[in-house]
């Protein structure tokens, strides 16, 4: 009777313990190298190692960056963030100075051609502003493009995309309107004037819209 | 002899335990993240873990996640996320858990839970009460649900800003992990 009380015992005992195997098949000690590591359920702990198991341990990356290299991701991503807290503050710089050079744009126009007196005492402003404007734009790009990208990014439709897109367009509003401007201005007293005006106007709201777009991209999504 | 016999043929499925492992088709951990302009929410798809209940009752359970594999829709915002927790040097998030649960009675059946859970996120651990809603399936199949928030500064990650603005310092957590046999 003993030997069958053992016999039972020990079947019993390898059938518990055959489940404790994460894929159900040999124990742990008898796995290969290659199978992932057996649960170890912990036994009776102490409430400080409540939390010494390692049942699935996180695979690591073979090639974690040695020093050198960690060093050196570190320095881009601080030169990244550098030039990207400027390409904001130069973004948000380049929307006020837009703006104003619009309105006073607009304002010309209007003196112009909507039977104002066009006294063209607001160029000499809309100019200036125009300028500048120009001039904070190309720095905010050039920021957005030197910045390093020290984590590699997808490319795909999202925030970031259209934030991008947007900006594209309004670069491109940019240039029509620097040549314009001039064009317009040549064309002084000519009937087509008119219309190169109103193209230049247009394309100057247009830079101001799509930048418009491409910083509320961040906001809404 | 017999009662011997027969206590060994009681104790004996007790002593059973079970591995159950992440199903990642089902599984999936987002983070909300509050600014002062919007709310934003990154998902992984990418969890790996197991969980083992033990004869006493209680259950273990480890799941991580590359932090790298979080999709806020914005790849910008993600490689900010990524230079924030320093992904290079601290590439996963993990959590281990514990508390008391077996399979009810009554299958399927649902229960609600606390466990102790620690955290390890940005080479820091830290130990959360974990409210988890367990829905078996089956004696070898559960689904957890949990929400939980944790602070970034007490995992010693600098808080982003956008336009000049920090996030919040809170970083909220809804998981949802399917473990089975």
């Amino acid at each position: 009777m003993r030997t069958i009380a053992v016999t039972v015992f020990l079947v019993l005992s390898m059938a518990a313990h055959a489940q404790t195997s994460p894929d159900g098949g040999a124990p742990p000690a008898a796995a290969p190298a290659a199978t992932p590591p057996a649960a170890t359920p912990a036994p009776e702990q102490k409430p400080a190692d409540d939390f010494n198991f390692e049942l699935a341990p996180a695979p690591q990356k073979p090639n974690l960056l040695d020093d050198t290299a960690q060093r050196k991701l570190e320095s881009r991503v601080r030169l990244r963030r550098k030039l990207l807290t400027a390409h904001q503050a130069l973004g948000f710089a380049t929307l006020g100075l837009l703006a104003v050079a619009n309105i006073l744009g607009t304002l010309l126009y209007v003196d112009k051609y909507g039977g104002g007196t066009d006294t063209g005492d607001l160029y000499p402003y809309h100019e200036s502003f125009a300028i500048a404007a120009t001039a904070a734009f190309t720095a905010t790009a050039i920021t957005a493009l030197a910045a390093p990208n020290p984590y590699p990014k997808p490319i795909k439709f999202d925030a970031a995309f259209v934030h991008k897109a947007s900006m594209a367009i309004a670069a491109a509003c940019f240039v029509a309107q620097i040549i314009l401007g001039p064009v317009a201005g040549h064309y002084e007293g000519s009937l087509i004037q008119k219309d190169l005006a109103l193209a230049h106007l247009v394309t100057g709201w247009g830079a101001a819209a799509f930048m418009t777009v491409g910083t509320l991209a961040y906001v809404f999504k | 002899m017999k009662s011997l016999v027969a206590l060994l043929l009681l104790t004996a499925p007790a002593l059973a335990q079970e591995t159950l492992t992440l199903d990642g088709a089902q599984s999936s951990l987002t983070y909300h993240l509050v600014h002062k302009l919007h709310k934003i929410d990154g998902t992984s798809k990418k969890l790996a873990g197991k969980a083992v209940l033990l004869p006493d009752g209680r259950v273990q359970v480890e799941v991580h996640a590359p932090v790298e594999s979080f999709d806020s829709e914005n790849v910008n915002r993600d490689e900010h996320m990524k230079e924030t927790v320093e992904a290079a040097r601290f590439p996963t998030v993990e959590m281990k858990a514990i508390g008391e649960a077996k399979p009810p009675a009554v299958l399927p059946g649902a229960e609600r839970k606390t466990f102790k859970a620690q955290i390890t996120f940005h080479g820091q651990k830290n130990v959360i009460e974990l409210p988890v809603q367990l829905d078996w399936k089956s004696a070898t199949e559960v689904k957890a649900t949990t929400k939980f928030k944790i602070s970034l500064e007490a995992f010693k990650i600098d808080r982003p800003s956008l336009m000049f603005v920090k996030v919040d310092d809170d970083l909220g957590f809804d998981a949802v992990v399917v473990f089975k046999k």
